[in-house]
Formats: C-alpha cells, sequence, structure tokens
C-alpha cells in the first residue's frame, strides 16, 4: 500500500484503525532495524519501536501533507534512538569506553548463528564511532538511503552528511586493518 | 596467518543479529495494545484541559486553608487582644476582681487609697524613731522641692 493511500485511510475515522494497522505493517521491520543497528538489545529496540509507532499515531494529526512519511516515521525513530543512548550515557555518568563495551558485550551475546567473523568485525568496528556517524554510516551503507532524504531525517545538510560519511569510512577501515 | 578485510564492501551488508521468530507478526497486535491501554475515555480527555485549568485555583485554596490558621485570629497576642477591649470595661472587671484591686488602682488613681498612703507614710516614721529636728530639716527639705518644681 502507497503511502498517500494508508494517509487517506487514516484520515477516515471508519478505517483510521486499520489504515494505522497497515502503516506499522508496512513500516515495522524498517524502523526495528533502523534501531537495533544503533542500540544492539533486542529487548531495548523493541520497546523503542513500540514508543515510535506510539509517538507516529499521537501525531498523526498535525502530520503536514507537504511531508513524506517515509523521513517523518524515520526522524521520530533516530530521535528516540539517540536520545535513548544519550540518557544511557547520562544515567550512571558512565564513559563512552564503559558504554561501548557494553554494547560489544551484547552484540557477542546477541549474535546471530549464521553470523560470519567479517560482519562481526565490523559492527565492532562501527561502535568506535560516536552515535550520530554511526547512525549516517547505517542509513548510507546499509539502508542504501539518498542523501537527501537522510538531511531530511537527520535536519543536517547534505554536504555534512558527505563528510561524516566520509570520515566514517576512514575510520572504519583503518580499525579493520588495524585488527 | 590470514589478514583480516581491508574494505568496508568485504564485509557485506548483513546485520549479524536476528529478531526473535514471529516478532514482527506480533508486533502490530502490541502495539495497539499499548495504545488502547493509554487510551482515556472521551469525557476524561474533554475534561483534562478544564481540569487542568482548575488546578491552580483548587491549590490556591488548599494552601490559604492550611496557611491561616497558623497566621489567623489565634496566633494574635494577648497584648492585641487587651488592646480591643474599652478602658471601662477593662475597669468594671478590675473593680470586681478582689485582690487585684490594690494594684491596678495605681494606674487609675483613687482619694481613698491616697489617705491610706498618708497615714501609712506618717506610722512609718513612728516605726523608725526618727528625731524630732530631723523631721523637721526633711519637711523643708520637701518644701523646697515643691516650691523648686512649681
Amino acid at each position: 500500500m502507497e503511502d498517500q493511500e494508508l494517509l487517506s485511510k487514516i484520515r477516515e475515522p471508519e478505517t483510521r484503525e486499520y489504515g494505522f494497522n497497515m502503516l506499522v505493517r508496512a513500516y515495522q521491520e524498517r524502523v526495528y532495524w533502523h534501531i537495533r543497528k544503533m542500540v544492539i538489545d533486542h529487548d531495548e529496540s523493541d520497546d523503542l519501536v513500540q514508543e515510535v509507532f506510539i509517538k507516529v499515531w499521537k501525531n498523526l494529526d498535525g502530520f503536514r501533507e507537504d511531508a513524506r512519511l517515509y523521513t517523518w516515521i524515520y526522524r521520530i525513530a533516530t530521535n528516540e534512538c539517540l536520545n535513548h543512548l544519550r540518557k544511557k550515557k547520562n544515567r550512571f555518568f558512565l564513559p563512552i569506553g564503559d558504554v561501548t563495551g557494553e554494547l560489544m558485550g551484547r552484540l557477542e551475546s546477541q549474535r546471530s548463528p549464521d553470523a560470519s567473523e567479517v560482519e562481526m568485525k565490523l559492527q565492532k568496528a562501527l561502535l568506535q564511532l560516536p552515535d550520530k556517524q554511526r547512525m549516517v554510516f547505517n542509513m548510507k551503507y546499509f539502508d542504501d538511503m539518498k542523501y537527501d532524504d537522510m538531511a531530511e531525517i537527520t535536519g543536517t545538510s547534505v554536504g555534512a552528511l558527505k563528510a561524516s560519511y566520509h570520515h566514517a569510512t576512514k575510520k572504519i577501515e583503518e580499525f579493520l586493518q588495524s585488527d | 596467518m590470514t589478514k583480516g578485510p581491508t574494505k568496508i564492501e568485504d564485509a557485506g551488508r548483513k546485520v549479524p543479529m536476528d529478531a526473535p521468530q514471529h516478532y514482527f507478526d506480533e508486533l502490530p497486535m502490541r502495539i495497539r495494545d499499548r495504545i488502547d491501554n493509554n487510551r482515556q475515555p472521551v469525557w476524561r480527555q474533554r475534561l483534562a484541559p478544564a481540569l487542568k485549568l482548575a488546578l491552580v485555583p483548587v491549590t490556591v485554596v488548599v494552601l490559604l486553608l492550611v496557611l491561616w490558621p497558623a497566621s489567623g485570629p489565634e496566633a494574635t497576642s494577648y497584648e492585641d487582644m487587651l488592646a480591643d477591649i474599652p478602658e471601662e470595661a477593662l475597669i468594671a472587671y478590675l473593680d470586681d476582681t478582689e485582690g487585684l484591686h490594690l494594684s491596678n488602682s495605681f494606674e487609675v488613681g483613687s482619694p481613698e487609697l491616697d489617705g491610706e498612703v498618708d497615714e501609712d507614710f506618717e506610722h512609718m516614721f513612728d516605726v523608725l524613731d526618727v528625731p524630732e529636728e530631723d523631721l523637721d530639716d526633711l519637711e523643708e527639705y520637701l518644701e523646697s522641692w515643691e516650691d523648686f518644681e512649681g
């Protein structure tokens, strides 16, 4: 179902709940993996995914006609995710290294049985990056997202996003070579 | 010894984690449940803004009711309470109260009492057994003071 069709169903009171259910089904996997790649832990991701869709439901009336549903949902998910990671660091005044260590541990414990060493190595390299840079890299590398869409989601200029992706790539390659 | 990959592309685009089985089949229902649990009845949704507005004056009234006894009439000093009573009423009360009569009469004045004091004063000199000449000197001294005060 196209976004416009979903929105028209959501705007009609009789089909509102059905339309929202379709929206969740259409976006749940993308939102889940967008969050999971950042917070690593499944339970935390599950909680955040639900929060994202509850926010979508609550704010559907305020959704502008000229905006795109896809970037709007991703924007909510991105903010939810970055806020969660920031709170996690602030909660116990943990140094960044401790949070990275915790995420590394989660990555190992929740590793897929068919995961390769190379895939794990790349994820460990990614965990060395600052959260926003990691988010930019994930959106470009794994989701193959356009810079224009990324700019709309993150509220950052295309130039800054390209620079961020470039720096992230260099750091990851250095990590992969040194390890 | 094998060397690790030097290019990111060698790692591929697969994420080395899984979602639990049937997770995405159940997720929409769980989201729906959470939305339904958070949903308030329509009358509460409509009343909520009015209740929020009413909260401010209600809080003020409650605070006043709590703080009033501490700063109200009970906290007034006895001096303030006596000041509110008319002087005549106080005198009448004191006149009626035996035992307090003498000490309070000094303030209002009493010809009878003045006479008693004079008698006591003369008697006091008898007891002291002061020589007659000295008494004359004292009388003279007191007269000079009366002249001075004029």
